[in-house]
This record gives structure tokens, sequence and C-alpha cells, in this order.
């Protein structure tokens, strides 16, 4: 190789991975759309309270796009969100005469603890139970809205004072709906921002395997009241909106049927974008306008297309557009340009491997660099125990290997390291830093990584945000600046997608890097699992049989390449693996595992020869 | 008898063809080995007989009866039963209730029989009969996989990767011990990475490279040194 080719291109420019950037494609649209409507309010002025309703149901989707559609969280309160938006913006203006300024901080601000308070459930209970919780929610708050007479006005409800920003009084009508447009957009803005940072990565991750999402370091708790919290303030803002349209607000409005109909609105719409939330709203809103003349009808109409949508199109209305714009684009447009769309192939020369350059080096981060010392590890089920008083220690930079027949307890032993099985006793102890006891992301972050024996990945997501997502706790920005997608989050973005598209190609994946992972072959699913843990950059990684499944050949070829990177990283490797011939090849040191206890440990080739080990698992 | 009969058989996921072409056939109470490197589509092959996938193109017969495009519960019936990958039980049921559901419409006589011959082979199940079977380890839960297909009763077993998670004493017991647990007259199609054990207990072997036929064979020939296999495997030659 020649000097002057240091200029290596990047794993992320030879695989085409488009580099995360400020504005995309959707924003534009969105942006002009937004900014049409806005010249021309004063144009339909006769329409302004339809239009503002459509515009709140829409923010109001947005909030639940973050609830519903990215922690997965069905809830059937969010309306009182609206309430408390509604009823703070009422008092605000009449009790201290003051305008939107103070409204909308306000009602940002309790909803947004409100909302906290009532994502709590949603770490105990499943999806089912949860809408049951929050269905109770916007009942009970309903009545409690009733009874709060000098807050709500009880019954007869409570009016608006006057619209107001910093002391200047504007008129409703038009320029309401323009205030309402620059709420849409700022809140669109934040929840685009969250959908397509870190957080919707990891919420996405979450909703499929949250056992993963744990192992991979994601502090799911967390994240999952944040949401409930995002959510709940945006819908506060909603309910400033929509008091001012109507100027009027009685608590009975924000019951259960109204967080009804706006969930609804989200499923029609389609609940991971925000075009869905718009679709949604324009349908709700403006199909009984339409249908006025067949009124009777509308229910039957609302209930038809709910059944065909979630038979045809789970997706809803923007899924259905989705895939109508893809078999366009496919029939009509491709054929045309397919003459000069040919991709061009690039050049494998100049490769360098990704771990000879410090790509990694640049994602230091705080995880504890060293041996792993298992000290007594116990874990009984039942009477039975499974493991019984292991001690060993993994050190760092070398590939350790652990078999044992069937049930000997291998498995457990690992999920009693990383957190994942109740009642482990022992000591575990990680560069002297003992993690007993520590939640299974803390665990994570501290530099356990590990992969599962039946392969807990992530169906909705691709081979790319597996690694991004193993990444997660090395991409410095916080939830604030997501949200406004400031300069240094699409820096930090930029520098996950170069190190995962690098990670990508040492473990000979890039090519698959936009493949869903459930559309591959095992095989490679497998991989994927691998380059997982890898992202995380474990000081001690745990792999469950990495290789069942695989020809020897290839397994060996992805263990080498596992090692290598193991070794540049001094990364501890302990091995659970069927595959002797593969154990014995890779590993420094073998432990056997035989009923819980250690039967045997010593290296390949002793181990091989032990006659118990022999009988007990090798066979003649 | 006629046994399985595979002609010119395309099959794919969505726009995605994998299996371009594929004739293949085991004769009745023959025992032939699926190899080939990961997504070469060996598990689609299997798939598409047991009904779970449809063809596209092609015919699939059984016993001189064309099978393609029914649906599996109609196969079962019919005696093709398949062992799938990566440990499909029920980890809800106990042990036994998952073995039990393997007979699902059959005689409660043979079920006995079945479920004597199981845990005669896994004494492990019969201690945990009662316990979920989730509770299991990997290794355990493809015993139940393998014990299904036994109290199952096949005419045409399908196995998709008959060792994965097992320990190597197991495996070679397990591969060893075909003819007791499944009567003479079953035919055997297994996939299985472990080449070198395949070609030792199975007659004949097929090895699919991206969705096409690249070899076939009598194990006979390539049982002393399965490495040979390995430039069929990747498409390249390996000295």
């Amino acid at each position: 190789m020649s000097e002057t080719t240091n200029k290596r291109q990047s794993a992320l420019e030879r695989a085409g991975i488009p580099q995360p950037s400020f504005l995309k494609k959707n924003h534009y649209i969105g942006l002009v759309g937004i900014v049409l409507m806005y010249l021309l309010a004063g144009t339909f002025s006769s329409y302004s309270q339809t239009i503002n309703m459509t515009i709140i149901y829409a923010i109001i989707g947005a909030s639940l796009i973050v609830v519903f559609g990215l922690a997965g969280q069905l809830t059937l309160g969010h309306t009182i969100f609206v309430a408390c938006g509604v009823f703070l913006s009422a008092n605000i203006t009449t009790a201290w005469g003051r305008g939107l300024e103070t409204e909308l901080p306000i009602a940002f601000a309790v909803a947004f603890v409100l909302g906290m308070i009532v994502g709590f459930p949603s770490l105990r209970v499943n999806e089912l139970y949860l809408a049951l919780a929050t269905f109770a929610v916007a009942f009970v708050g309903v009545q409690i809205l009733f009874e709060w007479k000098e807050f709500t006005g009880g019954g007869s409800g409570k009016g608006i004072g006057d619209l107001e920003f910093f002391g200047r009084e504007f008129s409703r009508g038009p320029t309401l709906v323009r205030i309402g447009l620059v709420i849409l957009l700022f809140s669109f803005w934040v929840v685009g921002n969250i959908q397509d940072g870190r957080t919707g990565r990891s919420m996405n991750a979450l909703r499929t395997s949250e056992t993963a999402a744990r192992a991979a370091g994601i502090p799911v708790a967390w994240l999952k009241i944040l949401c409930f919290g995002i959510g709940g303030g945006l819908a506060g803002w909603a309910g400033v909106l929509y008091i001012h349209t109507l100027r009027y607000g009685i608590p009975e409005n924000f019951g259960v049927n109204l967080s009804i109909i706006v969930v609804l609105a989200l499923i029609i719409g389609g609940k991971h974008r925000l075009m869905g939330a718009v679709l949604g709203a324009v349908f709700v809103r403006w199909l009984p306008e339409i249908l006025r003349s067949v009124q009777e009808y509308e229910g039957v109409i609302y209930g038809g297309v709910l059944v065909i949508l979630t038979l045809w199109s789970p997706d809803g209305l923007v899924g259905m557009f989705e895939r109508l714009g893809g078999h366009i684009k496919r029939l009509a447009i491709d054929p045309l340009l397919s003459k000069n769309g040919e991709k061009a192939v690039s050049e494998q020369t100049n490769v360098v491997s990704p771990l000879s350059s410090n790509h990694l080096e640049s994602f230091s981060s705080d995880q504890l660099r060293g041996a792993l010392q298992i000290k007594n590890a116990s874990v009984a089920f039942g009477g039975v125990k499974a493991v019984d008083d292991v001690s060993f220690e993994i050190p760092a930079g070398a590939v350790t290997g652990l078999i044992g027949s069937n049930g000997a307890g291998k498995t457990t032993l690992f999920n009693a390291v990383t957190g994942h099985v109740k009642g482990a006793t022992g000591q575990f102890i990680l560069d002297d830093q003992d993690l007993t006891g520590k939640p299974i992301h803390i665990r994570s972050l501290r530099g356990m990584g590990r992969t599962f024996q039946n392969l807990n990945l992530h169906d909705d997501l691709t081979v790319l945000e597996h690694a991004l997502l193993g990444l997660d706790r090395n991409i410095k920005y916080n939830r604030v600046s997501e949200s406004f997608r400031l300069p240094w989050v699409i820096r930090e973005e930029k520098k996950a997608h170069f190190v995962a598209a690098e990670i990508l190609e040492h473990m000979d994946l890039l090519e698959y890097w936009n493949d869903k992972v459930e559309d591959l072959p095992y095989g490679l699913q497998k991989r994927v699992d691998v380059v997982r843990a890898l992202a995380t950059n474990p000081s001690i990684l745990l792999l469950d049989e990495p290789a069942a499944g695989l020809p020897t050949a290839e397994a060996l070829e992805m263990m080498k390449k596992v090692k290598e990177f193991a070794q540049y990283t001094s990364a501890g490797v302990l091995i659970i693996e069927h595959n002797v011939e593969l154990v014995a090849d890779v590993s420094e040191r073998v432990i056997v595992l035989d009923t819980g206890a250690i039967l045997a440990d010593g290296s390949p080739e002793e181990v091989m020869k032990d006659e118990q080990v022999i009988a007990a698992y090798l066979g003649t | 008898m006629s046994g399985l009969e595979i002609k010119d058989l395309k099959v794919g996921y969505k726009r995605n063809q994998v299996i371009h072409g594929l004739n293949l056939h085991v004769n009745h109470g023959e025992r032939v080995a699926l190899l080939g490197a990961n997504g070469a589509g060996k598990s689609t092959v299997l798939k598409t007989i047991s009904g779970l996938l449809t063809p596209t193109e092609g015919s699939i017969t059984w016993k001189d009866d064309e099978i393609h495009g029914n649906n599996p519960a109609s196969l079962v019936e019919k005696g093709v039963v398949q062992v799938p990958e990566g440990r499909r039980i029920f980890p809800g049921l106990n042990v036994e209730e998952n073995l039990r559901v393997a007979n699902y419409g059959k005689s409660p006589d043979l079920l006995e029989v079945g479920l004597e011959t199981a845990y005669k082979k896994f004494p492990i199940l019969e201690e945990r009969r009662k316990q979920p079977a989730g509770l299991l380890s990997g290794g355990q839960q493809q015993m139940l996989s393998l014990s299904r297909a036994i109290v199952a009763q096949p005419k045409l077993l399908l196995i998709d990767e008959m060792s994965l998670g097992l320990a190597p004493l197991l495996v070679k017991d397990f591969y060893e011990q075909l003819e007791d647990l499944f009567s003479n007259d079953v035919t055997l199609l297994i996939v299985e990475q472990n080449a070198g054990l395949a070609l030792k207990y199975c007659s004949r072997f097929y090895v699919l490279r991206n969705g096409d036929l690249v070899l076939e064979g009598d194990a006979a020939d390539y049982k002393d040194d399965p490495t040979s296999l390995q430039s069929a495997y990747l498409g390249v030659d390996t000295k």
C-alpha cells in the first residue's frame, strides 16, 4: 500500500449510509405546509374554529405519539392533561390577568409533572392493565375537576379571559390560527427530534424487547416516565389552545370519551409518524363536517374505517399512503430513472481495519476496565440449585470458555452476573467495584455486555440501529438538546453513525445496515446480537452460544473478529458454546460446569482430556 | 413406495426469492441431510414442505400426493411434521402438556407410547414434567422440541438444526438412536450444521448455496473428509 492512500473512505461512505443532518426531506414538506396555512389563515377566516380544532387534535396526536407510538404505552386518560391546560389557562387569564407568556410554560410544566405521575403504573403493569389504569385516571380526574368548583367552575365550566401575549391583546379568528400553527410547529419539531434521536431509538428498542434494551444499558424506567411527561406537557398546550378557541371549558368534556377519540384518531392516522397525527386530526374533525347530510351514519363510517384500517393497514392512513407511494415509485418512477440509477460499487481498496484507527478511542467512557471476579455465586429455583457456589475470575483481554451439559447452569450463571435473574447470591466485582445487586442497565453501563441464547433482537429496528443502540451510552447529549436538535446533537449522532458503521464493517454486516433484523437469516441475526453487545464497548463480554446454528468455519471466522475486537479494547470474554472445536480454538482457558458446580478448569487441552469431562459432557 | 419429491421449487419472502428452482427427493424410509452455509435457504425449504410457506412455482409431492399449498395443520395429519429451528416450545405450558399437544388429534394409545419413548430418551424431561417449559434450560428446550416430534408420530420428519444447543454427548447419542426413536418407515430430512455428524448418520446429502443446489451425493463418499464439502458451501476452492 502506498503512503499516499491514508485518506481512507469511511465505512459510512462506502455503504452509502446517509449522515444525520439538521433538516430532513419531511421537515421541508411540513414547514412548507405550515407556512402556507399561516399565510392563508386570513382567507379562510370563516373556518377558523374548525381549523383550530384540527390543529389542537394534531398537537394532541403528536403528544400521544410520544406516549403511545414511541413508548408503546396505550393510555386512555390522555385528555386529563388537555383539561389541565384548559383550566390553568382559564384561571391565569381571568384571575391573574396574564397572557400566553404565562399560560404556556405553566400549562406545560404542570401537565408534564402530572404526566410523569400518571406514567408511574406503566413501570409495573403491562399494556392492557395500563389502559385500564389510565381509563380510571380519566374517570376520576373528571370527577375531581367537577368537584373543584373554584378552579374549574364545576358543572357550569369556566370562561377564558383575553388573548394576550406580553400585554399585547389579539383578536381571535385568523390570529389564533396563526398562534396555533406556531405551537403546532414547535410541538412537531420537538416530537420529531425525539423520534430521530437516541430517545426514539431506545424507545423503539424497548417496545420489542425490554430485556435486551436493559442489557444494552438503556434506562428503561426513566425513559418511560419521561415520555409520559413530554406527552402530558404537549397535551397541556393543546388545552391552552382549546379554551382560547372555544372560549369556554366544561370538566365533563374531558372525560373518557374524548380520550378514546384522540387515541382512535392517532390509530387511524398512523401512530408512528407526525403526519399520522395530522391525518388523524383531519379525519375526526373534518369528516363530520363533510358528512353532515348523512349524520346518522357517522358512527358506522368511523367504525368501518377503523376496522378496515386495523385489518389492512395497522400503521394507519400514513402507512397506506406510504405503501401506495412505494408502489408508484417502483412501477412508474424507477423504470424512468433506471438508466443512470445503477449504484457504483465502491472500491474496496485502502480499507484499513477499523480497529487499527482510533475511532473507538474517541468513544472513551466511564466504563470500568479490568477483570470480573465471580465470588460464591449461587442461584436456586425452588429447591433446585441451578448454580451452586461458583467462584472464578474472568481476566481482561482473554477468552474464557464455559462448557457443560444441558441444564448445567451456564446461562443461569450469566443471568446472575448481568442481573437478569432474581435471587442470585454471591458477589460480582468488576475492576474492584462491587456490582452485586445493581440493576441490569447499571451493570451494563459499568461494562458488562452480553448476548442472548434465543436472540433478543428488536424486530422493528435495522442492523445499523442495533449498533447505535449499543453505542447509546457514548452519545453525549441530553434529552433537552435532543428535543431542539442543537448542533452538538447532530455532531454526536454523526460520530455514533460513523463508529456504528465501522463496527458493522468489522463484523461483516455493513452491507445489511438498512435491513430489518427480522428479514435476515438466523446466522446474521446472531451476528447482530454480537454487534449490539460489542458496540457497548464492554469490559466483560458474555456470549451465550453465539455460534449455535452456524457452520464451524463461519463460527470460527466470527469469533476471530470478536477476539480481535476484545483484544483491541482489552475486554475479557466468557463464551458458552457447545461447539467444542470452536471453544478449544478461541479460549485460553476452559471452565466446565456440571449440575451447577465447576467440574474442571484449565487449558483447553487439559480439559478435553479430563476423564470426568469426557464422561459427563463430551462422550467418547 | 415413493417418498418426498420436490420439483422446480421456487419460493421466497415478499419480493425476495430465496429458492430458485430446487429439485430434491427423499425416498421412503431414507435419511437425507440438507447442508449449506447460513442464509443458503435450508430453513426456507423445510418451511415450504411443512406448509408454513407457499411456493411461487414448482411442486412438492409426498407419497404421490401434491402437498404444496396445503395448510400446516392438514399436513401434520398426513404425517408431515417439522421440528422448527430455535426451540419453538410453548413456554407457558408445562413439559408434559407440550408433549401432549404435539399428539393433538391422534390416538391416545400412541400418545402413551410416545411419551414413554421420549421420557426414556430424555429422563430430565420426565423429572421436570410438571414444570413450565419456559423454565427449562436452552438445551432442555431443544430436547423437548425433539420429543414433541417423537410424540407426533411422524411419517415425514423435518428437523431444522437438530443439534442446536445440545451437548456433544447428547447429539451423538440422539443420532445413534434415531432408529429406536422413530419407527423404521419414518422418512427424515435433516438440516444440520455439523456436517460430519450428518454425513455419518444419513445416507445422502444435498448442499445449498444462495438458494441453488450445488452438490448432492452419497454420504459415504464424504464421510471421512467432511471438510471437502467446504468448497461447495462457500463457493470457493479450498486446499
